[in-house]
Protein backbone atom coordinates (compact mmCIF):
# COMPACT_ATOMS: atom_id res chain seq x y z
CA UNK A 1 0.00 0.00 0.00
CA UNK A 2 2.78 2.46 1.19
CA UNK A 3 5.07 3.40 -1.93
CA UNK A 4 7.81 6.19 -2.49
CA UNK A 5 7.19 9.30 -3.50
CA UNK A 6 6.66 10.28 -7.10
CA UNK A 7 9.12 9.33 -9.63
CA UNK A 8 8.53 12.96 -11.38
CA UNK A 9 10.28 14.38 -7.84
CA UNK A 10 13.25 12.00 -7.46
CA UNK A 11 15.45 14.49 -9.67
CA UNK A 12 15.47 16.78 -6.68
CA UNK A 13 15.56 14.72 -3.46
CA UNK A 14 15.88 16.58 -0.49
CA UNK A 15 13.94 19.92 -0.20
CA UNK A 16 12.96 22.43 2.12
CA UNK A 17 10.37 25.07 2.77
CA UNK A 18 10.38 28.31 0.12
CA UNK A 19 9.90 31.74 1.35
CA UNK A 20 11.06 33.80 -1.37
CA UNK A 21 14.44 32.16 -1.97
CA UNK A 22 15.34 28.62 -2.32
CA UNK A 23 16.41 27.06 0.38
CA UNK A 24 15.27 29.38 2.66
CA UNK A 25 13.57 27.26 4.80
CA UNK A 26 10.77 30.20 5.62
CA UNK A 27 7.39 29.43 7.46
CA UNK A 28 5.14 30.82 9.31
CA UNK A 29 2.94 29.45 12.61
CA UNK A 30 0.68 30.78 14.93
CA UNK A 31 -0.42 29.36 18.45
CA UNK A 32 -1.70 29.87 21.37
CA UNK A 33 -0.62 30.26 24.97
CA UNK A 34 -2.24 30.10 28.20
CA UNK A 35 -0.52 33.01 29.45
CA UNK A 36 -1.19 36.56 30.25
CA UNK A 37 0.50 38.97 27.24
CA UNK A 38 3.82 40.07 28.81
CA UNK A 39 7.13 39.75 27.53
CA UNK A 40 7.63 36.46 29.08
CA UNK A 41 4.93 35.15 27.14
CA UNK A 42 6.62 36.59 24.17
CA UNK A 43 9.92 34.36 25.12
CA UNK A 44 8.34 31.49 25.43
CA UNK A 45 6.68 32.12 21.95
CA UNK A 46 10.43 32.10 20.70
CA UNK A 47 11.02 29.30 22.86
CA UNK A 48 8.87 27.10 21.66
CA UNK A 49 9.13 28.31 17.78
CA UNK A 50 13.06 27.31 18.38
CA UNK A 51 11.79 24.35 19.37
CA UNK A 52 9.90 23.44 16.60
CA UNK A 53 12.84 23.81 14.30
CA UNK A 54 12.49 27.72 13.89
CA UNK A 55 16.01 29.44 14.19
CA UNK A 56 16.04 32.47 13.64
CA UNK A 57 12.16 32.83 15.05
CA UNK A 58 10.86 36.01 14.43
CA UNK A 59 8.42 37.24 16.54
CA UNK A 60 6.07 39.20 14.17
CA UNK A 61 2.09 39.37 16.05
CA UNK A 62 1.92 38.94 19.63
CA UNK A 63 -1.79 40.09 21.05
CA UNK A 64 -3.76 38.84 24.32
CA UNK A 65 -7.17 37.21 24.00
CA UNK A 66 -8.59 38.23 27.38
CA UNK A 67 -6.72 38.19 30.70
CA UNK A 68 -5.18 34.86 30.14
CA UNK A 69 -4.43 33.93 26.63
CA UNK A 70 -2.04 35.46 24.17
CA UNK A 71 -1.88 34.93 20.50
CA UNK A 72 1.26 34.75 18.44
CA UNK A 73 2.61 34.71 14.55
CA UNK A 74 5.88 33.58 13.98
CA UNK A 75 7.77 34.05 11.16
CA UNK A 76 11.48 31.70 10.66
CA UNK A 77 13.42 29.39 9.21
CA UNK A 78 13.02 25.84 9.67
CA UNK A 79 15.86 23.34 10.25
CA UNK A 80 14.22 20.08 9.22
CA UNK A 81 14.39 18.81 5.38
CA UNK A 82 12.63 16.38 3.56
CA UNK A 83 13.89 13.50 1.92
CA UNK A 84 11.32 13.31 -0.86
CA UNK A 85 13.02 9.48 -1.66
CA UNK A 86 11.71 8.63 1.94
CA UNK A 87 8.06 10.04 1.85
CA UNK A 88 5.18 7.34 2.27
CA UNK A 89 2.03 7.57 1.11
CA UNK A 90 -1.27 5.68 0.42
CA UNK A 91 -1.60 4.89 -3.11
CA UNK A 92 -4.63 4.03 -4.37
CA UNK A 93 -4.41 0.17 -5.54
CA UNK A 94 -7.50 -0.02 -7.46
CA UNK A 95 -8.41 0.95 -10.64
CA UNK A 96 -10.76 4.01 -10.90
CA UNK A 97 -14.22 3.10 -12.46
CA UNK A 98 -16.69 5.18 -14.31
CA UNK A 99 -20.48 4.88 -12.35
CA UNK A 100 -21.54 2.74 -15.62
CA UNK A 101 -18.46 0.82 -15.12
CA UNK A 102 -19.37 -0.35 -11.19
CA UNK A 103 -23.00 -0.65 -12.19
CA UNK A 104 -21.74 -3.58 -14.78
CA UNK A 105 -19.45 -5.08 -12.50
CA UNK A 106 -21.88 -5.23 -9.80
CA UNK A 107 -24.41 -6.66 -11.70
CA UNK A 108 -22.37 -9.49 -13.89
CA UNK A 109 -19.98 -10.50 -10.64
CA UNK A 110 -22.02 -9.92 -7.37
CA UNK A 111 -25.90 -10.92 -8.97
CA UNK A 112 -27.73 -8.23 -6.46
CA UNK A 113 -27.47 -5.08 -5.54
CA UNK A 114 -24.43 -3.60 -3.25
CA UNK A 115 -26.26 -2.26 0.08
CA UNK A 116 -23.92 0.63 1.66
CA UNK A 117 -25.37 2.08 4.96
CA UNK A 118 -23.84 5.69 5.93
CA UNK A 119 -23.75 7.61 9.08
CA UNK A 120 -22.63 10.53 11.00
CA UNK A 121 -21.61 8.87 14.67
CA UNK A 122 -20.84 10.41 17.73
CA UNK A 123 -22.43 13.82 18.24
CA UNK A 124 -21.24 14.88 15.25
CA UNK A 125 -23.87 16.99 13.65
CA UNK A 126 -21.67 17.45 10.44
CA UNK A 127 -23.75 15.47 7.23
CA UNK A 128 -21.56 17.13 4.80
CA UNK A 129 -18.80 14.67 4.45
CA UNK A 130 -21.59 11.63 4.28
CA UNK A 131 -23.80 13.80 1.98
CA UNK A 132 -20.61 14.78 -0.56
CA UNK A 133 -20.50 10.61 -1.08
CA UNK A 134 -23.94 9.14 -0.72
CA UNK A 135 -26.07 12.29 -2.23
CA UNK A 136 -27.28 12.07 -5.33
CA UNK A 137 -25.77 15.41 -5.99
CA UNK A 138 -22.38 14.59 -4.68
CA UNK A 139 -18.99 16.38 -4.72
CA UNK A 140 -17.05 18.06 -7.07
CA UNK A 141 -18.97 17.61 -10.18
CA UNK A 142 -19.37 13.68 -9.10
CA UNK A 143 -22.86 11.86 -8.81
CA UNK A 144 -22.89 10.53 -5.35
CA UNK A 145 -23.40 6.70 -4.16
CA UNK A 146 -27.18 6.91 -4.82
CA UNK A 147 -26.66 7.66 -8.16
CA UNK A 148 -25.36 3.99 -8.94
CA UNK A 149 -28.12 2.08 -10.03
CA UNK A 150 -26.74 -0.95 -8.31
CA UNK A 151 -26.37 0.19 -4.94
CA UNK A 152 -28.65 0.66 -2.35
CA UNK A 153 -27.50 3.32 -0.19
CA UNK A 154 -29.36 3.96 2.95
CA UNK A 155 -28.04 7.24 4.70
CA UNK A 156 -28.95 7.67 7.76
CA UNK A 157 -27.53 11.43 8.47
CA UNK A 158 -26.55 12.67 11.67
CA UNK A 159 -25.66 11.81 15.40
CA UNK A 160 -25.99 8.51 14.89
CA UNK A 161 -25.51 6.17 18.09
CA UNK A 162 -22.99 3.30 17.27
CA UNK A 163 -25.57 0.52 18.43
CA UNK A 164 -27.92 1.89 16.21
CA UNK A 165 -25.77 1.81 13.00
CA UNK A 166 -24.79 -1.59 13.63
CA UNK A 167 -28.44 -2.61 14.34
CA UNK A 168 -29.12 -0.91 10.94
CA UNK A 169 -26.63 -2.45 9.26
CA UNK A 170 -27.65 -5.45 10.45
CA UNK A 171 -31.08 -5.49 8.98
CA UNK A 172 -30.29 -4.02 5.68
CA UNK A 173 -27.77 -6.81 5.29
CA UNK A 174 -25.51 -4.16 4.73
CA UNK A 175 -21.85 -4.72 2.42
CA UNK A 176 -20.35 -2.00 3.57
CA UNK A 177 -21.02 0.83 6.53
CA UNK A 178 -19.70 4.35 5.66
CA UNK A 179 -19.11 6.43 8.43
CA UNK A 180 -18.05 9.92 8.59
CA UNK A 181 -16.15 11.90 10.99
CA UNK A 182 -15.42 15.86 10.63
CA UNK A 183 -15.58 16.90 14.27
CA UNK A 184 -11.94 16.55 15.93
CA UNK A 185 -12.34 17.73 19.46
CA UNK A 186 -10.15 16.10 22.13
CA UNK A 187 -9.97 13.05 19.34
CA UNK A 188 -12.93 12.80 19.20
CA UNK A 189 -12.88 11.26 15.47
CA UNK A 190 -10.89 8.70 16.54
CA UNK A 191 -12.73 7.55 19.72
CA UNK A 192 -15.56 7.14 17.42
CA UNK A 193 -14.17 5.20 14.87
CA UNK A 194 -12.43 2.31 17.36
CA UNK A 195 -15.47 2.44 19.31
CA UNK A 196 -17.91 1.60 16.16
CA UNK A 197 -15.30 -1.17 14.67
CA UNK A 198 -15.41 -2.81 17.93
CA UNK A 199 -19.49 -3.20 18.15
CA UNK A 200 -19.12 -4.51 14.75
CA UNK A 201 -16.40 -7.15 15.52
CA UNK A 202 -18.30 -7.79 18.60
CA UNK A 203 -21.94 -8.25 16.29
CA UNK A 204 -20.54 -9.92 13.52
CA UNK A 205 -19.03 -13.50 13.73
CA UNK A 206 -15.51 -13.20 12.64
CA UNK A 207 -14.99 -12.59 9.00
CA UNK A 208 -18.47 -11.56 8.40
CA UNK A 209 -18.72 -8.05 9.74
CA UNK A 210 -19.28 -5.60 6.60
CA UNK A 211 -16.67 -3.28 4.98
CA UNK A 212 -15.75 -0.67 7.58
CA UNK A 213 -15.07 2.51 5.44
CA UNK A 214 -13.88 5.95 7.55
CA UNK A 215 -13.64 9.39 6.28
CA UNK A 216 -12.97 12.80 7.10
CA UNK A 217 -10.75 15.13 6.81
CA UNK A 218 -8.29 14.77 9.58
CA UNK A 219 -7.67 11.19 9.24
CA UNK A 220 -4.14 9.61 8.56
CA UNK A 221 -5.11 7.01 5.62
CA UNK A 222 -2.65 4.84 6.61
CA UNK A 223 -4.39 4.28 10.21
CA UNK A 224 -6.58 1.49 9.47
CA UNK A 225 -5.27 -1.09 11.56
CA UNK A 226 -5.01 0.82 14.36
CA UNK A 227 -8.84 2.05 13.99
CA UNK A 228 -10.09 -1.41 12.94
CA UNK A 229 -11.33 -0.40 10.00
CA UNK A 230 -10.59 -1.49 6.42
CA UNK A 231 -10.03 1.91 4.40
CA UNK A 232 -9.79 5.65 5.25
CA UNK A 233 -10.81 8.51 2.97
CA UNK A 234 -9.25 11.42 3.87
CA UNK A 235 -9.54 15.14 2.60
CA UNK A 236 -11.14 15.64 -1.07
CA UNK A 237 -12.27 12.09 -1.71
CA UNK A 238 -14.83 11.85 -4.08
CA UNK A 239 -18.09 9.47 -4.82
CA UNK A 240 -16.52 7.52 -7.84
CA UNK A 241 -13.21 6.62 -5.77
CA UNK A 242 -15.51 5.07 -2.62
CA UNK A 243 -17.57 3.23 -5.53
CA UNK A 244 -14.27 1.89 -7.34
CA UNK A 245 -12.50 0.86 -3.66
CA UNK A 246 -16.16 -1.00 -3.04
CA UNK A 247 -16.20 -3.02 -6.28
CA UNK A 248 -12.05 -3.70 -5.67
CA UNK A 249 -12.67 -4.89 -1.93
CA UNK A 250 -16.40 -6.60 -2.03
CA UNK A 251 -16.87 -8.55 -5.30
CA UNK A 252 -15.24 -11.82 -6.50
CA UNK A 253 -13.14 -11.76 -9.05
CA UNK A 254 -14.21 -11.79 -12.20
CA UNK A 255 -13.97 -15.26 -14.03
CA UNK A 256 -14.36 -13.55 -16.88
CA UNK A 257 -11.30 -11.66 -17.14
CA UNK A 258 -8.93 -14.83 -15.72
CA UNK A 259 -9.95 -16.37 -18.78
CA UNK A 260 -8.93 -13.94 -21.11
CA UNK A 261 -6.00 -13.93 -19.05
CA UNK A 262 -5.34 -17.40 -19.65
CA UNK A 263 -6.39 -17.69 -23.25
CA UNK B 1 -14.82 26.40 5.04
CA UNK B 2 -12.36 24.95 3.18
CA UNK B 3 -8.63 24.38 4.54
CA UNK B 4 -7.81 27.66 2.67
CA UNK B 5 -8.21 29.38 6.29
CA UNK B 6 -6.55 32.71 4.89
CA UNK B 7 -9.26 32.72 1.96
CA UNK B 8 -11.82 31.85 4.67
CA UNK B 9 -11.17 35.00 6.47
CA UNK B 10 -11.65 37.03 3.82
CA UNK B 11 -14.69 35.06 2.58
CA UNK B 12 -16.27 35.70 6.50
CA UNK B 13 -14.97 39.70 6.02
CA UNK B 14 -17.03 39.66 3.03
CA UNK B 15 -20.21 38.08 5.28
CA UNK B 16 -19.68 40.43 7.75
CA UNK B 17 -19.44 43.40 5.20
CA UNK B 18 -22.93 42.72 4.01
CA UNK B 19 -24.02 42.01 7.07
CA UNK B 20 -23.36 45.79 8.33
CA UNK B 21 -24.11 47.05 5.20
CA UNK B 22 -27.74 45.96 5.50
CA UNK B 23 -28.02 47.09 9.09
CA UNK B 24 -28.51 43.30 10.64
CA UNK B 25 -29.11 43.32 14.62
CA UNK B 26 -27.44 39.94 14.69
CA UNK B 27 -24.72 38.44 12.65
CA UNK B 28 -23.74 34.85 12.30
CA UNK B 29 -20.25 34.90 12.65
CA UNK B 30 -18.29 32.92 10.62
CA UNK B 31 -14.82 31.19 11.52
CA UNK B 32 -12.18 30.27 9.04
CA UNK B 33 -11.42 26.89 10.58
CA UNK B 34 -15.11 25.78 10.94
CA UNK B 35 -15.48 22.32 9.31
CA UNK B 36 -11.57 22.09 9.45
CA UNK B 37 -10.57 21.46 13.12
CA UNK B 38 -12.82 22.78 16.00
CA UNK B 39 -12.07 26.12 16.04
CA UNK B 40 -9.46 26.77 18.15
CA UNK B 41 -9.62 29.93 20.97
CA UNK B 42 -7.77 32.08 18.67
CA UNK B 43 -9.70 31.37 15.39
CA UNK B 44 -13.07 32.66 17.76
CA UNK B 45 -10.94 35.93 18.53
CA UNK B 46 -9.84 36.51 15.04
CA UNK B 47 -13.58 36.24 13.91
CA UNK B 48 -14.78 38.75 16.32
CA UNK B 49 -12.14 40.96 15.80
CA UNK B 50 -12.88 40.49 11.59
CA UNK B 51 -16.78 41.52 13.04
CA UNK B 52 -15.63 44.39 15.31
CA UNK B 53 -13.17 45.72 12.32
CA UNK B 54 -15.62 45.45 9.44
CA UNK B 55 -18.65 47.22 11.66
CA UNK B 56 -16.20 49.60 13.03
CA UNK B 57 -14.59 50.74 9.27
CA UNK B 58 -18.29 50.23 7.45
CA UNK B 59 -21.43 50.37 10.11
CA UNK B 60 -22.22 53.81 8.87
CA UNK B 61 -22.46 52.62 4.87
CA UNK B 62 -26.17 51.15 5.95
CA UNK B 63 -27.56 54.71 5.78
CA UNK B 64 -26.08 55.14 2.36
CA UNK B 65 -27.21 51.23 1.06
CA UNK B 66 -30.05 51.50 -1.22
CA UNK B 67 -30.09 49.01 -4.00
CA UNK B 68 -31.07 50.41 -7.34
CA UNK B 69 -34.54 49.55 -8.36
CA UNK B 70 -34.86 46.37 -10.13
CA UNK B 71 -31.07 45.86 -10.05
CA UNK B 72 -29.40 42.87 -9.22
CA UNK B 73 -29.55 42.83 -5.96
CA UNK B 74 -33.21 42.97 -5.50
CA UNK B 75 -34.32 40.79 -8.42
CA UNK B 76 -32.49 38.12 -6.75
CA UNK B 77 -34.08 39.13 -3.28
CA UNK B 78 -37.08 38.43 -4.93
CA UNK B 79 -36.51 35.64 -6.51
CA UNK B 80 -34.95 33.86 -3.13
CA UNK B 81 -38.16 34.89 -1.50
CA UNK B 82 -40.67 33.67 -3.80
CA UNK B 83 -39.13 30.65 -3.42
CA UNK B 84 -39.42 30.17 -0.06
CA UNK B 85 -43.12 31.50 -0.26
CA UNK B 86 -43.74 28.57 -2.82
CA UNK B 87 -41.57 26.17 -1.29
CA UNK B 88 -43.96 27.05 1.96
CA UNK B 89 -47.02 27.36 0.07
CA UNK B 90 -46.40 23.42 -1.39
CA UNK B 91 -45.62 22.32 2.22
CA UNK B 92 -49.03 23.61 3.29
CA UNK B 93 -50.68 22.13 0.70
CA UNK B 94 -49.35 18.20 0.91
CA UNK B 95 -52.32 16.54 2.71
CA UNK B 96 -50.26 13.16 2.86
CA UNK B 97 -48.88 14.13 6.04
CA UNK B 98 -51.10 14.96 9.18
CA UNK B 99 -48.00 17.40 9.78
CA UNK B 100 -46.55 18.61 6.64
CA UNK B 101 -44.03 20.66 8.14
CA UNK B 102 -42.58 17.99 10.66
CA UNK B 103 -42.76 15.46 7.27
CA UNK B 104 -40.89 17.86 5.17
CA UNK B 105 -38.28 18.83 7.86
CA UNK B 106 -37.96 14.64 8.09
CA UNK B 107 -37.47 14.88 4.29
CA UNK B 108 -34.45 16.69 4.22
CA UNK B 109 -36.73 19.63 2.33
CA UNK B 110 -34.42 22.37 4.31
CA UNK B 111 -30.60 22.15 3.87
CA UNK B 112 -31.00 18.57 2.90
CA UNK B 113 -30.44 17.67 6.98
CA UNK B 114 -33.10 15.04 7.10
CA UNK B 115 -34.46 14.62 11.16
CA UNK B 116 -37.44 12.35 10.62
CA UNK B 117 -39.68 12.29 13.59
CA UNK B 118 -38.93 9.22 15.16
CA UNK B 119 -35.38 8.98 14.54
CA UNK B 120 -32.63 10.94 16.75
CA UNK B 121 -32.41 10.86 20.75
CA UNK B 122 -35.73 12.22 21.63
CA UNK B 123 -36.28 13.12 25.51
CA UNK B 124 -33.10 11.14 26.06
CA UNK B 125 -31.34 14.18 24.03
CA UNK B 126 -33.21 16.60 26.67
CA UNK B 127 -31.52 17.33 29.97
CA UNK B 128 -34.29 19.46 33.17
CA UNK B 129 -32.50 22.33 34.15
CA UNK B 130 -31.87 21.78 37.60
CA UNK B 131 -32.65 23.99 40.78
CA UNK B 132 -29.99 27.24 40.73
CA UNK B 133 -29.09 26.49 37.45
CA UNK B 134 -26.84 29.12 35.98
CA UNK B 135 -25.61 29.90 32.75
CA UNK B 136 -24.00 33.24 32.24
CA UNK B 137 -24.74 33.87 28.85
CA UNK B 138 -28.27 33.55 28.83
CA UNK B 139 -27.94 36.20 31.80
CA UNK B 140 -26.29 38.28 29.71
CA UNK B 141 -28.37 38.20 26.82
CA UNK B 142 -31.73 38.56 28.68
CA UNK B 143 -30.21 41.50 30.32
CA UNK B 144 -29.31 42.98 27.03
CA UNK B 145 -25.54 43.35 27.60
CA UNK B 146 -23.86 44.42 24.20
CA UNK B 147 -20.35 43.59 25.40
Amino acid sequence: MTAPAHKAAQGKTVVRPYGDTTGDGMVQVSFTLPVPHDKRAEGAAVQLARSMGLDPALLVHAKAMGPDFTFFVVYGSVRHLVDLSSVQVVEREYPLLSAKEVNAAIRSRLRRKLVVVGACIGTDAHTVGIDAILNIKGFAGEKGLEYYRELTVVNLGAQVLVPELVERARAERADAVLVSQVVTQRDAHLHNTTAMSAAFREAYPAGRRPLLVVGGPRFDEGATAALGVDRIFGKGTTPGEVASYLVHALLPPTSRADQRKSA
Amino acid sequence: MTGDVFRGYLLDGFFNLVGAMTGQGILLVGMMTEAVVTPFLSDRDLALQNVRYVLGAAGGLTEDFHPPRDGFIQTRARQVLSEAVELLERICADTSADTPLLAAIADGTFGLMRRPADAGKGLDGVAERAPGYVNPAIDLLEEGATR
